[in-house]
């Protein structure tokens, strides 16, 4: 109580004289200690759901562009069946005007062909 | 009455105590704070329970997050300043601004037989609680806590003039309520 000038001490002495006058009720000890644990845990299990939510986001950012790297990938290599084959076989045989055994076999040398270009392109983007 | 600089002293080193150990710690800050925090939440809520509701919430906050007040630079200031917001957030929730005729809610020291004296305190609680708050809080801090007015203005978030304005105003009105019980002869507890 130094800067003030004390124009009213006897007011100031009266007021700190009743300044332990009132005391915390008996339970709040007790009911503190009890709050303060129970906060601790749900501090604890926030952080724990907080750490478990990062990772599941930080798990999907990293999967959903290797998950879509893996679609095109899968889309690019992927094998033709025997339907597919003998659509291309027909067709070839059909715009050259060649027997069916022949555009067959240019069906599979076309095959070949665009998987050995794929593999090559697979092996530089490794590189 | 210890002065402010080495209570806050006290209040950092449980701080400490209470990162470095369990929350059980919490203890040791209660007992050095409770009665200090209650009567303070008491002249803003104007009900003992409210007031008691805000140390609980304020301490098992600090129980959580010790290093809040092992960071501050002024631990007692900054945890008067949270007590003082959770009973603002007690009073804006419950709506319970009216002001309280008599102290029976007020749990004191009183012994069986009524000591001397008794009176008198009871008259500077009920002249306090018929202060505004920003007026008694401003007295609380002042004469209870000895704060400066530099230190109250960091706790209530004011300028130290405008403290110091406060503080006269209250002291003023206090002095009209008490005059009769000032003049009697004061025993301190």
């Amino acid at each position: 109580m130094s800067d003030l000038p004390r124009s009213e001490p006897s007011i100031e002495e009266l007021i700190l004289s009743a300044a332990h006058h009132v005391r915390p009720s008996r339970d709040l000890r007790p009911s503190t200690i009890e709050a303060a644990r129970k906060h601790c845990q749900v501090r604890r299990s926030e952080r724990k759901l907080g750490g478990l939510t990062l990772a599941i986001i930080l798990l999907l950012l990293i999967s959903s562009p290797m998950a879509r790297y893996g679609e095109q990938l899968r889309a690019r290599y992927k094998k033709p069946n025997a339907v597919e084959i003998e659509r291309l076989a027909l067709e070839y045989s059909h715009d050259r005007q060649v027997g069916a055994h022949f555009g067959l076999s240019e069906a599979f040398n076309r095959l070949r062909q665009s998987q050995a270009v794929s593999f090559g392109q697979l092996m530089q983007e490794l590189h | 009455m210890e002065n402010c600089e080495s209570f806050s002293e006290r209040v950092k080193t449980h701080a400490i105590r209470l990162t470095e150990s369990s929350p059980a710690a919490i203890t040791g800050l209660y007992d050095l704070t409770a009665e200090r925090l209650v009567r303070y939440a008491t002249t803003i809520t104007r009900h003992q329970d409210d007031a008691e509701d805000a140390v609980q919430t304020t301490l098992a906050k600090i129980a959580g997050q010790p290093i809040l007040l092992q960071a501050s630079k002024q631990p007692w200031a900054y945890l008067l300043r949270m007590v003082r917001n959770e009973a603002l957030a007690i009073l804006r929730r419950r709506r319970r601004w009216y002001f309280v005729q008599n102290l029976t809610d007020l749990i004191t020291w009183r012994s069986t037989d009524r000591l001397e004296g008794e009176d008198r305190k009871e008259a500077v609680w009920q002249a306090l609680q018929e202060l505004p708050t920003l007026q008694s809080e401003v007295v609380v801090l002042k004469i209870w806590e000895e704060m400066t007015f530099q230190q109250i203005s960091q706790v209530l978030e004011i300028t130290p003039s405008t403290a110091a304005s406060r503080y006269r105003y209250a002291i003023e009105k206090l002095g009209q309520k008490l005059r009769p019980f000032a003049n009697e002869e004061v025993s301190h507890v």
